[in-house]
């Protein structure tokens, strides 16, 4: 590209794991685009900025706590049955403790995100489910991007309360995933740029880690979200007399989920928007234990799409043999295969992180009409 | 021959249709003013929920004001009627108290005038019947008297003045009865009728208090209404706010809690506070002369048994009348009756 360099700015929600990777992966594409990039972002996951590539620019960020993230919208069980709506009326609702604690946090990573923009003075910003730039009055007039998944809480606050989480509703948002598995049948796009598919994004990072497996038959993956502490150490008991298995060791989040993908048959995870993102890249049917609501939104879109199994229920009442027949299934059923291969072939026709970076770019560059007003103005027209 | 026993009679029973036509025009009067009495009695019981109703606005708005308040710009403007409103609860409760006093006690009294209609209907009645059989008697008697007066000397005129002088002795107790019965009645409306009268004066001034309550409840009501608008904004309207993740935060709480949000949390509000602001700036009306009603000392009248009196008049009068009906003596005498002395003779 010959024009002039952009400064763009990402924030990351940085204790979750699957929004640093895919924010990552964009940055990458953005810096190989010619772009001056800078990702604002906190410590929660410093091991993997050796990873990053040298010529992005990590600073130092602030983040609302890790247990305000890893408990949103936990699922509790009521029998059989999930009361979504309540879950989420409970979990988009704080009691007064609570709710002083993480606004005083707010604040902190408001000034911070303050100083760092005012610090970069950024061509464009990008977020990803760090919402606190939209809220920065330094930010007002620069183009604000926004990296979400349109499948899992956006769908669910949808079909739950009627209308899309802020800020959602009438942005431009840029999706790390396809139509076909994003957009139900019901759904439409009223304006193509409200929520552009981009593809999925694939942060090369990965690949530098040096962890491959040996060859196994099921693989337990539930990333930083899906309470692998608990559910890694219970799966791998109940499953290691019958099969061979491979999983994240303790406290150990960081390794190259494709390598892992590439060397197992069936895969038992937590249903992040990622994961299921890259199994299906990888051909590899799921079998979905949903920690959180927006888990079980998305293990329910991958049942309907005959990509795995969901199993919406305590992890500690599901019956051996139960998985075992789940396990099977998954492995040997011919739709299941069929359809891994038809969203496989859709997914890796195009490299998501590249589609976006070339979008931002070029709407940076001409300053489209549609994405130079920010958020912020909006945000006041969704609370009017 | 002394007419004396028969010119006593006469000059009594003159007085007689006077005292039971006063007495019916008193009975009338009180029956008449009984109402307007009844009203003004009803004035601290009035007044008394009108202070009380003063009282829960007053503490209504208070509360009010301290939700509200978190809204700043309302906080700010709300100072000087809060101040205000604090001032007027003091002020009031005294007389609150006081009036509450004043209503127990002159309730009994209310209800006692609220049977008085039926016995003063009846009094009113009564005595304009006596005044009326009196008259005639009288007008009778006289004119008897008269003619055997004017009748030439002689044994048959003799006879008809002594006849006279021994009926006046007899019927004169009995017509001094009625007259003292009629007499005691009449002081005894006049004392009620003093009495509530000076009650209705003192209870007067009431009208004009009760007048300025309401002159502060016209005033407070809008402003109340609107701080409860906003107080239910407030706790109703909810705002995304990343915590990480959008979470619904209700205006209180961003006003309370997080007050680097408030742009955001006075974009839905801003026109009630605006509002509400100029509202607060208003002068709540005073009430004066408050203090009358806790210097107000009134001694509640104890009402005559107007049944009693009554009754009391009704049998003097019959035992007047009885012996008013023993008198058959007409002058000149009839055709159907030959002489004085055949009438004196019957009688």
């Amino acid at each position: 590209m010959s024009e002039q360099r952009k400064k763009i700015l990402l924030f990351p929600l940085a204790n979750v794991l699957g929004h640093v990777s895919r924010t990552l992966a964009l940055a990458e594409q953005l810096h190989h685009a010619g772009q001056d990039v800078y990702v604002a972002v906190s410590e929660d996951y410093a091991h993997l900025f050796s990873f990053v590539h040298s010529g992005i620019t990590i600073l130092p960020a602030l983040e609302m706590y890790p247990d305000a993230t890893k408990t949103f919208g936990q699922i509790s069980y009521t029998g059989a049955t999930v009361n979504e709506t309540d879950l989420l009326v409970a979990c988009t609702h704080l009691e007064g403790d609570e709710l002083k604690r993480r606004s005083a946090q707010l604040k902190r990573i408001i000034e911070h995100d303050t100083y760092v923009i005012e610090s970069v003075r950024p061509d464009a910003i990008v977020i990803d489910y760090h919402f606190a730039p939209l809220l920065v009055t330094a930010a007002k007039g620069i183009p604000i991007f926004c990296l979400s998944h349109r499948i899992g809480y956006p769908t669910l606050c949808k079909r739950v309360k009627g209308e899309f989480p802020y800020p959602f509703n009438d942005y431009t948002v840029l999706v790390p995933g396809v139509s076909s598995f994003e957009l139900t049948e019901n759904d439409s796009l009223t304006t193509p740029n409200d929520w552009l598919m981009c593809g999925y994004f694939s942060w090369k990072g990965w690949q530098r880690m040096p962890d491959l497996p040996e060859k196994n038959e099921v693989f337990l993956f539930f990333g930083s979200t899906g309470c692998a502490e608990q559910l890694t150490p219970w799966f791998a008991e109940k499953l290691k007399s019958v099969y061979k298995l491979s999983f994240q060791k303790s406290g150990d989040q960081f390794l190259d989920l494709g390598a892992f993908l590439r060397q197992t048959e069936v895969v038992i995870c937590h249903g992040g928007h990622g994961t299921i993102m890259e199994c299906i890249r990888h051909r590899k049917p799921m079998i979905i234990v949903p920690n959180n609501l927006e888990q079980l939104e998305l293990g329910r879109r991958v049942e309907e799409l005959k990509l795995g199994i969901l199993i919406p229920q305590p992890y500690d009442s599901i019956d051996t043999a139960l998985l075992n027949k789940a396990i099977e299934k998954v492995r040997t059923d011919q739709e299941i295969n069929e359809s891994l291969e038809r969203f496989a072939t859709e997914l890796i026709k195009t490299d998501g992180a590249k589609v976006a970076a070339e979008f931002i770019v070029n709407a940076v560059h001409k300053r489209a009409s549609c994405v130079t007003d920010g958020f912020q103005d909006q945000l006041t027209q969704h609370i009017n | 021959m002394d007419m004396t026993p028969t010119n006593n009679f006469i000059a009594s029973l003159t007085q007689t249709p006077t005292l039971a036509t006063q007495l019916s025009n008193n009975f009338a009067r009180l029956k008449q003013t009984n109402d307007t009495v009844i009203k003004y009695l009803s004035y601290p019981q009035e007044i008394s929920t009108d202070l009380n109703n003063l009282s829960s606005a007053l503490s209504t708005a208070s509360e009010l004001l301290t939700v509200v308040s978190v809204v700043p710009e309302v906080g700010e403007a709300a100072a000087a009627f809060n101040e205000a409103i604090t001032a007027m609860q003091e002020e009031i409760t005294p007389a609150k108290e006081a009036a509450a006093t004043l209503a127990a006690d002159v309730q009994p009294v209310i209800s006692a005038l609220q049977k008085l209609d039926t016995p003063l209907t009846k009094g009113q009645q009564y005595a304009s019947d006596v005044a009326t059989n009196a008259q005639t008697f009288l007008n009778n008697f006289t004119t008897v008297t008269n003619c055997i007066n004017a009748l030439p000397d002689g044994s048959v005129k003799d006879t008809a003045q002594n006849y006279l002088n021994q009926f006046s002795a007899k019927a004169q107790p009995e017509v001094d009865a009625l007259n003292t019965g009629m007499t005691d009645v009449n002081n005894a409306i006049n004392t009620v009728y003093d009495t509530i009268n000076s009650i209705e004066q003192q209870l007067s001034p009431l009208q004009e208090i009760d007048s300025a309550i309401d002159s502060v409840m016209s005033a407070l009501n809008p402003v109340i209404n609107m701080m409860s608008s906003l107080k239910n904004d407030l706790e109703n309207i909810e705002i995304p706010i990343p915590l990480p993740y959008p979470h619904m935060v209700s205006l209180y709480d961003v006003f309370k809690t997080l007050g680097d949000f408030i742009d955001l949390a006075m974009k839905p509000i801003q026109g009630l506070v605006d509002d509400l602001v100029n509202a607060l700036g208003i002068t709540l009306p005073s009430i004066p002369n408050l203090s009358y009603l806790l210097n107000l000392n009134i001694p509640m009248p104890s009402l005559p048994d107007f049944d009693a009196l009554i009754t009391s008049v009704e049998n003097f009068f019959n035992q007047l009348q009885n012996m008013l009906n023993l008198f058959k003596l007409t002058c000149p005498p009839s055709d159907d009756q030959t002489d004085f002395i055949t009438q004196l003779n019957k009688g």
